[in-house]
């Protein structure tokens, strides 16, 4: 069969090769350029492990990377300590508020990261609403700023979507499952340990790789709420920044550490869950059980200061946008100055931030719905696993990496993107095209392969039966993964502060300037903060509404 | 459209997936305008048969006729061919109307004549009233007969069936089978019919290929097919026989267990053992 014949036949060929060639250019060529220029010396020409040496020795990269470890570390723990337990009270114990327990979760998991440190520098750093009231009552409270801060902050932002991955986890096992465990003559706690932890266990441990991986990558967090804590995403910055391209040896040295950091997890992961994901044979739901009152009571109002303080800093934003701002310090009486000035003197980050996502998500869509429909219904041999691996390396760049492979790509004529609004949309696609191909993989696979077989049997092209059957079958779960790729891209921070131009001001931008005590729009900042707030919750809401099987984007 | 039943003809076919052939050579004749049957166990490939002479599959060697005409490398889209799936895969984001239209109006037929013949074909099959209803709310008998409607409907030169029986319950899957006879004996299309079910290719087909492992074991009419196995195999898959093993006396009986069966077997065969199917419409039982 000649190659003719065979595009002829199978047109999806030519899109495997196009999709591979486009993936190349935008995601691997950007990390191959940052190869090369962190083995270049200082002199740009000859080649040298120098950057590398200097980054593993210098004390100053060597403290954030060890930061930055604990820090993942130390806050994974904790948001498991935390979210976990209660988790599973509400998986498996009948308890009150449900339906409104989920939905709070899936809302805490959509909440703007940066947010978190913005709110709690308000409420608890030095000059904070909280922190004259703590010293008062005579506790040594100094401020929220430091490692302490990034922790706190870590693990209430994480907390949400833990509780929903374990709850998820725990709700899943099969009840016959623990009363087998019960009729062997297992206590109850006995058997919530021999059988429904370890079940639970491959849920619970891809949600700490999110968070641990999160909190790697994060770079507002740490920025905003960690004073002089060097963090590696932050350093990454700097190092950048300051020698702006003259030298981007040592930034690109680090970048390639912060990629090979997030694969020797991501390979851990792997490797813990090897050989620990079972298949449920029953599917008998969990029948809730119920608690003595006592302990309803008890789980019941520790659930509630959970989500009290997941939603702090939401409380936190919308109250002090009502306030009077007076440079830096908010005051009575209540306006809605803020407001005013949003709507007369501030729409344009408003207007390019939404640009933006809907550029990026309507691209990000489409490419990855390509992708998957080369990934589950084509079998190439080798086209098929290497895109599969293409579409998922964006995973594991920290945004600031894939920011700065950009800038080194894209800064030169006759591609000279750099302070467009072109590279910041493009940014946010190759971001979101894992996300994007995933959500589309698990809608394809819910469409028997025959319905399209079916059309090509009646005389429909491959193209003309994606058209008519295929696509349509799948759109519900295109718009509910192009609403949350929407959602994810809304509030991006790290690339886009490396990308962003004077006319590409973002409202993650005027927010995080406001959060860094510049530009002193602080006033603004806290009604752009609810804008941004409600374009990410009412359109969440609307979705999970109509598909409720929306899933968290992991 | 239609021009009069054409033949299908397949040479040496060959497809692998991965490790065992799912068809190792097979070459076979199915006569135009004939009911046709390839019967066999499952996994003994022939789906994978029918789906290369839909074009679904893309075998690695041999050679696929319809009409005369080489379509080995044809697309699907381009076989003038109706598919009828096991589970009927009718589009449910469409009524039955539409599915049995869109055939025709990617052919760019105009409206009026698509609405003449879909309720034709609707006509034919025995719908008529169900046309604005979507494919969830209907009974299986009735999705059958709306997948048949919408193969039906394009007049191909060649009807291809997968197992189309074998979702529905046993008293429908009698009603169904012989109207998928009738309405096949009415239109006069070259049918390939595929199924494990030896009553329905005996009572269906002018031509059963049985198939084993990848091969066409024999091909014949049902009647010279039951009578005459090729191999024990086929008379266990075709009459129920049972098998009496044993060995060969010089006087040409059967001794099985101790026990002697007077049944004038062969002398050249004496001193074997040997296998003796027994068909549950030819078993002699003799008096002593």
């Amino acid at each position: 069969m000649t190659l003719i014949q065979r595009v002829r036949r199978d047109p999806w060929l030519m899109v495997a090769v196009f999709l591979g060639v486009v993936l190349l250019l935008l995601v691997v060529v950007p990390q191959l350029w940052i190869v090369r220029s962190s083995l270049l010396a200082r002199d740009g020409e000859s080649v040298t492990l120098e950057n590398f040496i200097r980054y593993l020795t210098a004390a100053r990269y060597r403290t954030a990377f060890v930061n930055s470890v604990l820090l993942a570390i130390v806050t994974t723990v904790l948001a498991m300590l935390v979210a976990v337990p209660l988790a599973f009270f509400h998986a498996r114990y009948r308890l009150p508020g449900r339906d409104l327990v989920l939905t709070l979760a899936t809302l805490a998991t959509a909440s703007p990261p940066f947010l978190g440190a913005y709110a709690w520098i308000m409420l608890l750093g030095y000059n904070g609403i909280l922190s004259p009231a703590l010293r008062d009552i005579g506790l040594p409270w100094h401020s929220i700023v430091g490692f302490h801060g990034i922790v706190w902050v870590g693990v209430w932002g994480a907390a949400g979507l833990v509780f929903l991955f374990a709850h998820d986890a725990f709700a899943s096992l099969d009840s016959d499952l623990e009363e087998a465990a019960e009729s062997a003559g297992a206590k109850r706690w006995r058997a919530h340990l021999d059988i429904a932890l370890p079940l639970a266990l491959p849920g619970l441990l891809t949600a700490a790789y999110l968070v641990l991986t999160g909190v790697l990558a994060d770079f507002g967090t740490p920025r905003i709420i960690g004073g002089p804590v060097s963090v590696l995403p932050v350093l990454l910055y700097h190092e950048f920044l300051s020698e702006g391209g003259v030298n981007p040896g040592m930034a690109s040295a680090g970048s390639l550490l912060s990629v090979g950091l997030a694969t020797a997890v991501l390979l851990l992961q792997r490797l813990v869950l090897a050989g620990r994901s079972y298949v449920m044979s029953g599917t008998r739901r969990v029948s809730p059980r119920l608690l003595p009152r006592w302990a309803t009571v008890a789980i019941t109002s520790a659930t509630a200061l959970f989500f009290l303080m997941v939603f702090v800093p939401h409380l936190v934003i919308a109250f002090s946008s009502f306030l009077s701002w007076r440079a830096d310090i908010p005051g009575l009486p209540f306006t809605l100055d803020n407001y005013r000035a949003l709507a007369t003197r501030s729409t344009a980050p408003v207007l390019v931030s939404y640009a933006l996502s809907a550029i990026s998500t309507v691209v990000a869509v489409v490419v990855g719905t390509l992708l998957a429909y080369v990934a589950v219904r084509r079998t190439y041999r080798f086209l098929s696993p290497s895109l599969q691996a293409l579409t998922m390396i964006p995973y594991l760049i920290p945004g600031t990496v894939l920011a700065i492979g950009l800038i080194v790509v894209f800064n030169r004529e006759p591609m000279r993107l750099t302070g467009t609004w072109m590279i910041l949309a493009l940014a946010y696609f190759i971001r979101k095209v894992p996300y994007a191909t995933k959500s589309a993989e698990a809608s394809l696979y819910q469409v028997p392969e025959n319905l399209e077989e079916a059309a090509l049997s009646v005389g429909a092209t491959p193209a003309q039966a994606l058209r008519d059957v295929t696509s349509r079958l799948i759109l519900p779960g295109l718009v509910s993964g192009a609403t949350l790729t929407f959602l994810m891209t809304l509030t991006e921070l790290s690339s886009t502060l490396m990308l962003y131009g004077a006319a590409t001001t973002t409202m993650s931008i005027v927010i995080y300037q406001a959060a860094m005590g510049m530009g002193g729009q602080f006033g603004l900042a806290a009604s752009t903060a609810v804008a941004m707030m409600v374009s990410v919750y009412v359109p969440l809401y609307l979705v999970r509404k109509r598909f409720p099987s929306a899933g968290v984007p992991a | 459209m239609s021009r009069g039943p054409v033949a299908v003809r397949v040479c040496g076919i060959r497809k692998d997936f991965g490790g065992e052939p799912a068809l190792a050579d097979v070459s076979l004749e199915f006569s135009a305008g004939g009911f046709n049957t390839l019967l066999g166990p499952s996994g003994c490939g022939k789906t994978t048969l029918l789906r290369s002479i839909a074009g679904f599959v893309t075998p690695e060697a041999g050679r696929i006729f319809i009409g005369g005409e080489d379509v080995t490398h044809h697309p699907p889209w381009t076989r003038r061919i109706g598919f009828v799936f096991q589970s009927y895969a009718l589009w449910p984001h469409m009524s039955v109307f539409d599915n049995i239209a869109y055939g025709l109006r990617l052919r760019k037929i105009e409206k009026g004549e698509v609405e003449h013949r879909v309720r034709a074909i609707l006509e034919t099959v025995g719908l008529t009233s169900l046309h604005e209803r979507s494919p969830g709310a209907l009974s299986g008998g009735q999705q059958q007969r709306v997948a048949l409607a919408r193969a039906l409907v394009l007049e191909p030169d060649v009807l291809l069936l997968d197992e189309p029986l074998a979702n529905l319950d046993a008293r429908l899957r009698v009603e169904m089978r012989q109207e998928i006879r009738r309405l096949q004996k009415e239109l006069q299309i070259t049918t390939i019919f595929v199924t494990h079910d030896q009553e329905e290719a005996l009572e269906l087909s002018d031509q059963v290929a049985v198939m084993s492992r990848g091969r066409v074991e024999q091909v014949g009419s049902p009647e010279d097919v039951y009578a005459n196995p090729a191999t024990p195999e086929i008379a266990a898959l075709l009459g129920g026989a049972r098998f009496l093993v044993g060995m060969v006396s010089d006087e040409g009986d059967l001794i099985v267990d101790g026990a002697r069966l007077p049944l004038g077997l062969a002398r050249d065969l004496a001193g074997r053992r040997v296998r003796v199917a027994v068909s549950p419409r030819r078993l002699v039982v003799m008096a002593d």
